[in-house]
């Protein structure tokens, strides 16, 4: 898959009365990860779904390599095979009896031949570790795997760009785990990955970049710059992630820490040159 | 709608699911013509046993799960049978009388029916709907037809869970301690679930969309593997058993 560069200029989206996206820019970085950061309600859904095309901007536009998006049938075509969207709910977009099936329904839809879909569904299945679920129906299958199959069914498209709405919501921490490694999978594919989330500590730990949405806007920059930001986190009703509190608290430069080893990391580093000065 | 899950599971769940329809078909349909053409005894006889053997055997059911699948249509038999057992006669009264002539004639009847059942139960217990549905497509039935057909039965699913879940929490709320608080809940039930049915189907149609869904719903089935060799070996056996049949027959 080869890297097209999806930004956002200016979204404007509104439903009836309610302005969602108030001019909302966006530049995704290719071929790395970026967290979409939110309170609920914030807008995360509505920008992932605009920036799919699902959702008509009122003004602004979503761009490919800087060439707007046409949101008429053949550029709508055309763009769903350079970015796809997996839906927070999985049951949003299977619809087949079994996982093969399901699977095989995005790579029919562009007119693939029996064999190339054949293909298409054992690479989006083998990613994302889920052979043994091919033949399993779909009613009968737990909600982490029905994530799964959510986002196979959207790689079998083979996108450029992968965007994915709360892909930890609601699984338990294997589950999570689980996701995190066919995440990873997907970025060892090529594939550029966006995740909207309100998890501020995965985001740290998680992501390359984060865009924090506040009223219809767009910040982004590197995750230990915003979310230690304590005047934009508490204006997105998020919260500072709890290893950058700590480190706060300890006195500690924010900068390298993402997660509990990078803190201990921190501490003993700390502590070492507090013992040389001694 | 325990028989018809306990069939689902069976089905989805059989080491057969993977054998073409065809193959499974030729057999089942063997099975349930030789059920409906040779005398009862011991055609019939030797067809419900053989159907039994396979479904206990390869199809892997098992007794609890047969017993689950097969005691509604049981149920529906002796109920038919029944009728051809009992005459009732009006005269200067009502006379209700068993007699040996209908007694052969409902045994008869009744171990065809069975035989008839345990064939199409085969077939049934080792292919998914989804496969079923999906077979029609090579007799020519339209298309728009077996999608609309294969939603209606991945989504009785979801509908069951939905419906199950409302009438939990109604019911955790002493919704049907009364009968016409039990009334208002069923209503409001029946409404929410229409609501909700309603909002998936319009988030599903936008998350097909978003995979290229325009007019049609095609999707490709696992790759199946046709045998020769099951497709023999079912053509002997049911000729075998015809054979036996008739030769019983004539010898007697």
């Amino acid at each position: 898959m080869s890297h097209r560069q999806l930004s956002a200029e200016g979204l404007e989206v509104a439903f009836g009365h309610r302005q969602v996206l108030r001019g909302a820019d966006l530049e995704i970085p290719r071929g790395r990860r970026l967290a979409l950061l939110g309170a609920n309600g914030s807008g995360k859904t509505t920008l992932l779904r605009t920036l799919a095309g699902s959702v008509k901007p009122g003004h602004g536009n979503v761009l490919v390599d800087g060439a707007a998006v046409a949101f008429d049938r053949s550029g709508l075509r055309t763009h769903r095979q350079i970015v796809q969207l997996v839906a927070q709910n999985p049951d949003d977009q299977l619809f087949a009896a079994d996982v093969y099936r399901d699977v095989s329904f995005g790579p029919l839809n562009l007119g693939l031949s029996e064999a190339e879909v054949r293909q298409r569904v054992a690479q989006a299945l083998a990613v994302l570790s889920i052979e043994d679920l091919a033949e399993r129906p779909i009613h009968e299958l737990s909600y982490g795997q029905r994530k799964r199959v959510a986002i196979a069914g959207a790689l079998a498209m083979q996108p450029c760009v992968m965007l994915l709405d709360e892909p930890t919501a609601g699984l338990d921490p294997q589950g999570v785990d689980e996701m995190v490694a066919a995440l990873q999978r997907l970025l060892e594919a090529h594939t550029t990955v966006v995740i909207s989330t309100h998890e501020v500590d995965f985001a740290l730990w998680w992501a390359d970049s984060v865009a924090v949405l506040v009223d219809g806007q767009v910040r982004h920059g590197l995750p230990a710059d915003l979310l230690s930001d304590e005047s934009l986190v508490a204006a997105a009703r998020l919260r500072r992630p709890l290893v950058l509190q700590a480190a706060a608290a300890l006195g500690l430069p924010s900068g390298s820490v993402t997660d509990v080893p990078g803190l201990v990391a921190a501490v003993r580093a700390a502590g070492d040159l507090g013992e040389g000065a001694a | 709608m325990a028989h018809g899950l306990a069939l689902d599971h069976a089905a989805w769940s059989s080491p057969w699911r993977s054998r073409s329809v065809r193959d499974k078909g030729t057999l089942s349909l063997g099975l349930l013509l030789a059920a409906i053409s040779l005398p009862p005894f011991p055609g019939g006889a030797a067809v419900a046993v053989l159907s039994l053997v396979l479904l206990l055997g390869p199809i892997r059911v098992g007794w609890t799960r047969l017993g689950r699948i097969v005691w509604l249509p049981l149920v529906s038999i002796l109920i038919g049978v029944a009728t051809v057992a009992v005459s009732v006669s009006w005269g200067a009264s009502l006379r209700v009388q068993v007699t040996p002539a209908g007694l052969d004639q409902a045994a008869q009847l009744a171990v065809r029916a069975v035989a008839a059942t345990l064939a199409m139960f085969t077939l049934a217990c080792s292919t998914p709907m989804i496969d079923l549905l999906s077979s029609l497509r090579h007799a020519r039935i339209p298309d728009p037809l077996i999608e609309i057909a294969a939603l209606i039965y991945r989504f009785s699913f979801g509908l069951l869970e939905s419906a199950g879940a409302i009438h939990q929490a109604q019911e955790a709320r002493l919704g049907y301690s009364t009968r016409s608080a039990a009334m208002r809940s069923a209503s409001m039930g029946v409404a929410v679930l229409l609501l909700r049915s309603w909002d998936r189907a319009r988030r599903l149609e936008a998350g097909l969309a978003a995979r290229g869904y325009e007019d049609t719903l095609r999707t490709l089935e696992p790759a199946r593997t046709r045998s020769t060799g099951f497709l023999v070996t079912s053509v002997a056996t049911l000729a075998m058993l015809v054979a036996g049949s008739v030769g019983w027959m004539v010898l007697r």
